[in-house]
């Protein structure tokens, strides 16, 4: 079939009727497209890049296989991002990888090159600082957190992800923001005050 | 006032308010009309605001865009490898079922062959009743007084008995009787051959007056063998006496009741 009309930034209808179709380049698409959204999402969930990057790989396999069952009720993102969340809640439960996340800040400071050096130790300090913030929270409320901060995605659609109530969503946000000010606080870290 | 947001609803909003993504304007003016008039609302405010600065600072680790261009092709490599090892983990699935299924099928097998032989047995017992029961029903056809004949029949076993018993004492009598009498047996046996002996040695000499009598060479101790019995000559008696039919063995046993010999 020929794919003349497709890129990366066609339509997600199109991509995926080609797909069905049998244009095995849709799907190659499909994974440019949504990669990086797919990869931080579960990055931040999971706070190690190894993990990430094979949850990742997972996560566009699963898509593969269940892509002739979409029927387009939800926004394709939303559905990718479902089984994202979902594939990060079960290696949550499963493994706690508490130390992985030293090697990432080291690594983190070593790339870091563009900045000078105590801008560079003051990154890296925000960054464990950030990380084990967001490890301290609930499975949920990382969860709810991540979609609506750091993804944007609103209240309705975080609900309809994780099969709970709008209201809930707001608590779980709230509650999230108020640990990690909490984390900050028993760290004695200088905020940043800025308008 | 009455405001359709209660005190909870604007604390949870806060978050939102301070992004600046609420969409709907009454509330922003609800929270706004908070922060004026409840110092613990402002205070709330204040540190949600300097924790959403934090955030905004801090940044994951950058990921070089070497990364993102090679993660395509280790999916489709992934799949591949996936694709190729399917049927393999179809096979795992079916021993990760059948494995843990075995003990329970042994238990079944060996419940069932136990609870088998135990019909097998009681069909066995039924069918042994079954015939009892085919027996005796089949007695009583063919035999209506049933008692009058077991009396019979045991009468009859009773006879049999009682004559066999009679036999042996009858046999042990004999043997006793001619045993004890072996030597009035001998000599009136002697005292006969004498008679007969005399009577042929008459005879002889008148036949052949000059003839050598041969039977002058046997010895004295082979005439008496002839006149003396042996064991293997009761033996011998015992079977003439069995051989004979049991009125010739009470007529024989009469006489020697008689004879008291």
């Amino acid at each position: 079939m020929a794919d003349i009309n497709l890129n990366i930034n066609s339509d997600d209808n199109e991509l995926i009727k080609a797909f069905n179709d049998g244009n095995q380049n849709a799907f190659n698409y499909i994974v440019r497209k949504y990669q990086k959204k797919v990869y931080w999402s579960i990055r931040k969930m999971v706070l190690n890049h190894d993990d990430a990057d094979d949850l990742t790989q997972e996560v566009f396999l699963k898509l593969y296989r269940s892509l002739k069952d979409f029927r387009g009720e939800s926004k394709f993102f939303t559905y990718i991002y479902k089984i994202a969340i979902n594939y990060s809640l079960n290696h949550l439960n499963k493994n706690r990888k508490i130390n992985m996340r030293k090697v990432d800040i080291e690594n983190a400071v070593l790339k870091s090159f563009d900045k000078k050096a105590d801008e560079m130790l003051e990154a890296s300090q925000r960054t464990k600082i950030l990380e084990e913030a967001i490890e301290s929270l609930p499975v949920q409320q990382r969860a709810v957190f991540n979609m609506r901060y750091y993804d944007n995605l609103s209240y309705e659609e975080i609900s309809i992800i994780l099969n709970k109530s709008v209201g809930g969503m707001k608590a779980n946000y709230f509650h999230a923001i108020k640990k990690i000010e909490k984390i900050l606080k028993s760290k004695n870290f200088e905020i940043l005050e800025t308008n | 006032m009455n405001s359709k947001f209660n005190k909870e609803d604007l604390k949870f909003n806060l978050p939102d308010y301070i992004l600046k993504k609420i969409g709907d304007s009454e509330l922003v003016s609800e929270i706004e009309n908070e922060l004026k008039v409840n110092s613990e609302f402002k205070k709330e405010y204040e540190e949600l605001k300097r924790t959403f600065n934090f955030l905004n600072a801090a940044e994951f680790e950058n990921l070089s865009e070497s990364y993102f261009a090679n993660l395509p092709v280790k999916i489709n490599r992934r799949l591949e490898t996936k694709d190729s090892l399917s049927f393999w983990k179809k096979l795992s699935m079916f021993w990760k079922i059948l494995i843990p299924s075995v003990p329970i099928i042994l238990i079944a097998i060996f419940l069932f062959n136990n609870f088998s032989e135990d019909n097998i047995d009681q069909s066995l017992r039924n069918k042994i009743k079954e015939n009892k029961s085919v027996e005796s029903h089949d007695t009583n056809e063919s035999n209506p007084t049933n008692n009058e004949d077991k009396n019979k029949i045991e009468n009859k076993e009773t006879v049999n008995i009682n004559e066999k018993k009679q036999d042996s004492n009858d046999l042990a009598k004999v043997n006793k009787f001619i045993k004890k009498n072996n030597k009035n047996y001998k000599s009136i046996r002697k005292n006969k051959v004498d008679a007969i002996t005399e009577e042929n040695e008459d005879i002889t000499d008148l036949l052949n007056p000059f003839a050598d009598n041969l039977d002058d060479q046997e010895t004295d101790e082979d005439e008496e063998s002839l006149f003396y019995s042996t064991d293997d000559d009761t033996e011998t008696l015992e079977n003439e006496f069995l051989n004979l039919t049991p009125e010739q063995q009470k007529e024989i046993l009469d006489n020697l009741n008689q004879a008291q010999i």
